[in-house]
């Protein structure tokens, strides 16, 4: 007894200081979005600040560009959530209830869409964009975040799904009720908790990217945060540090917020398909 | 009785039409979806293999074909060879990193010690948080002069100089690794975790009563239960820092020289600093070969794994 308690402790305390150094440079961002100017560049680094400074974020807000930016994220990330979840919905419940010709080779084609060179894709569809009036919109931005995030909204969900007893729909179809009133009647109220998860990670995906944002935006007011705040900063990371960090824990925030109050959904998103339940 | 004949037909064309709607259904489910994979994948894929064969260029607009000038150029100068290995060679070794590290803190915390869910919650938003905001955040502590990872490396007398981490070849590799291992920790934590919790308990007690050593436990019972959503933690993990571009355009923008340029990187830039577009394709082309071999390991994974109807 007494060695098994010993080698729990001896467990828990290896545990917290791997953790401890992996949360370090999260630690380290917080610390320097809070540094004033004069205690930022000195030799050795000090560890602590000798007095909180927020000016880094009140300069951050007071920009309107900032504002602009964060906005158009939350546009496009709507947008995206909508296209994708929507159309993954349809899609899920296809894969997940019918039998069909070629449904396996689409099945294929959806799951490793998302495989293809982005850097490749991006080439072309900046063209594309180009002759067709897409670049500067939301629109345009939400399309290509859709297509990317699409394959793991339809995993996830078509996972879920599959977890529903099928004994519902049956009863359901000798009642005479249609299949897509079987979808919106019962699959969909019983597999919130999948469409959740699939929302968030499309959100996060959108949110997070840099390099279409980038490359189908040339215009300020259509730009998302990550390139936008990259785009602010260019040229000038070796000086704006305590505003550079302060942004990025801004971008962060919202992700880091819904992670704590949906937690199960992210671990539930992540393992969907993956891990047999 | 030509009545009788013609109401049959009409039945027999109704329920025909109704057998073929609803067989058409489940493709019609799939329609908005793939009609948005069409236009954002699809077309843009078979377009640039296209390109790749021209001398497109983001200034002169026009597709002449210019007898596989692009391949012949990746196969014989030895700078694309370099961008290959680049890619190959980060990627590799921070999924090593990665799963390395995501199985040690698995392990640890699936032995039952207090407070479980809040290393697991702690260490999930370093993957959560924006590609763009690591990149960042490592850009300060790689610093040459002020930065924290010089410093400590100095007081723990794993170095004598300050390094220039993102100036020097090797070390700007190993910079570009240690921020891609980090990031991805959690993920492999968080599926390793998960695949451990399947082991069942039933079969560990057993075992222990036959007398098996711990070492034995893990590797008879525990790797053989994990193997499968380690190996497609690895393809998942690979396939993603493959796609990245913006580690290496923010942090080091491919160099010094061509050191950290990483194939998409490279891609990137050929199309959109120098505009040479349909060489910057053809070099996609051969980069999509690889990245199809490895999606389609990922496919034999998932469909051997998966309770999913396929």
């Amino acid at each position: 007894m007494n060695k098994k308690r010993q080698k729990t402790i001896l467990t828990f305390c290896l545990t917290l200081i791997i953790v401890a150094v992996l949360i370090f440079p999260i630690f380290w961002m917080v610390k320097i979005s809070l540094t004033p100017k004069a205690e930022l560049f000195t030799k050795p680094p000090r560890l602590t600040v000798s007095k909180l400074n927020y000016a880094s974020y009140l300069d951050i807000f007071t920009q309107q560009k900032f504002l602009r930016y964060y906005l158009n994220s939350i546009i496009v990330a709507g947008m995206t959530v909508l296209i994708c979840s929507l159309t993954s919905i349809f899609s899920a419940y296809s894969f997940s209830r019918f039998e069909y010709r070629g449904k396996r080779l689409l099945m294929i084609f959806s799951l490793t869409s998302q495989m293809f060179p982005a850097a490749l894709l991006i080439l072309t569809l900046y063209i594309f964009y180009q002759r067709n009036g897409l670049i500067n919109t939301y629109f345009g931005i939400a399309l290509a975040h859709s297509s990317f995030a699409l394959p793991l909204s339809i995993w996830i969900i078509k996972s879920y799904f599959d977890t529903i007893p099928r004994e519902l729909e049956d009863s359901a179809k000798i009642d005479g009720i249609g299949k897509m009133r079987t979808l919106s009647a019962i699959i969909i109220p019983l597999s919130t908790p999948g469409i959740i998860a699939a929302t968030i990670y499309i959100f996060i995906f959108s949110w997070n990217d840099f390099i279409f944002g980038l490359t189908l935006a040339t215009k300020d007011a259509y730009r998302i945060l990550a390139p936008g705040i990259t785009l602010t900063f260019l040229g000038q990371f070796e000086y704006l540090w305590s505003e550079m960090m302060a942004a990025s824990i801004l971008i962060s925030l919202p992700e880091v917020l819904a992670f704590l109050f949906l937690q199960k959904y992210f671990v539930k998103g992540l393992t969907a398909g993956a891990v047999k339940q | 009785m030509m009545k009788t004949g013609q109401r049959t037909l009409h039945l027999q064309n109704s329920r025909r039409a109704l057998r073929l709607r609803s067989s058409l259904f489940p493709y019609l489910l799939l329609l908005p979806g793939f009609a948005i994979s069409g236009i954002v994948i699809v077309y843009p894929l078979l377009n640039g293999i296209y390109m790749g064969f021209t001398d497109f260029s983001l200034i002169n607009q026009t597709y002449t074909f210019n007898e596989l000038h692009n391949f012949v150029q990746i196969f014989t100068k030895p700078m694309y060879r370099l961008v290959f290995f680049n890619s190959i060679f980060i990627v590799f070794v921070s999924v090593f990193w990665q799963l390395f590290f995501g199985l040690v803190l698995a392990l640890l915390v699936d032995s039952k010690i207090p407070g479980e869910k809040i290393f697991r919650s702690t260490i999930f938003i370093i993957w959560i948080i924006p590609m763009m905001v690591v990149t960042l955040l490592f850009f300060v502590i790689f610093n040459t002069e002020y930065g924290i990872f010089n410093h400590l490396m100095n007081r723990l007398h794993l170095i004598s100089r300050n390094v220039a981490w993102l100036g020097e070849r090797w070390p700007a590799r190993i910079a570009l690794i240690i921020t891609y291992s980090w990031r991805g920790i959690p993920f492999f934590m968080v599926l390793l975790l998960a695949a451990l919790q399947t082991v069942p308990q039933e079969l560990v007690e057993a075992a222990r009563i036959d007398g098996a050593r711990d070492w034995h436990l893990f590797r008879f019972i525990t790797i053989p239960f994990i193997m499968p959503i380690a190996v497609l933690a690895c393809l998942l993990s690979s396939i993603a820092l493959f796609q990245d571009i913006t580690a290496t355009f923010i942090m080091t923008n491919g160099g010094p020289v061509y050191a950290t340029t990483t194939v998409g990187l490279f891609i990137y830039k050929e199309a959109f600093q120098n505009f040479q577009m349909g060489q910057a394709s053809a070099v996609g082309t051969i980069w999509l070969f690889f990245m199809v071999l490895l999606a389609f390991l990922y496919v034999k994974v998932v469909s051997r794994n998966t309770a999913s109807n396929w």
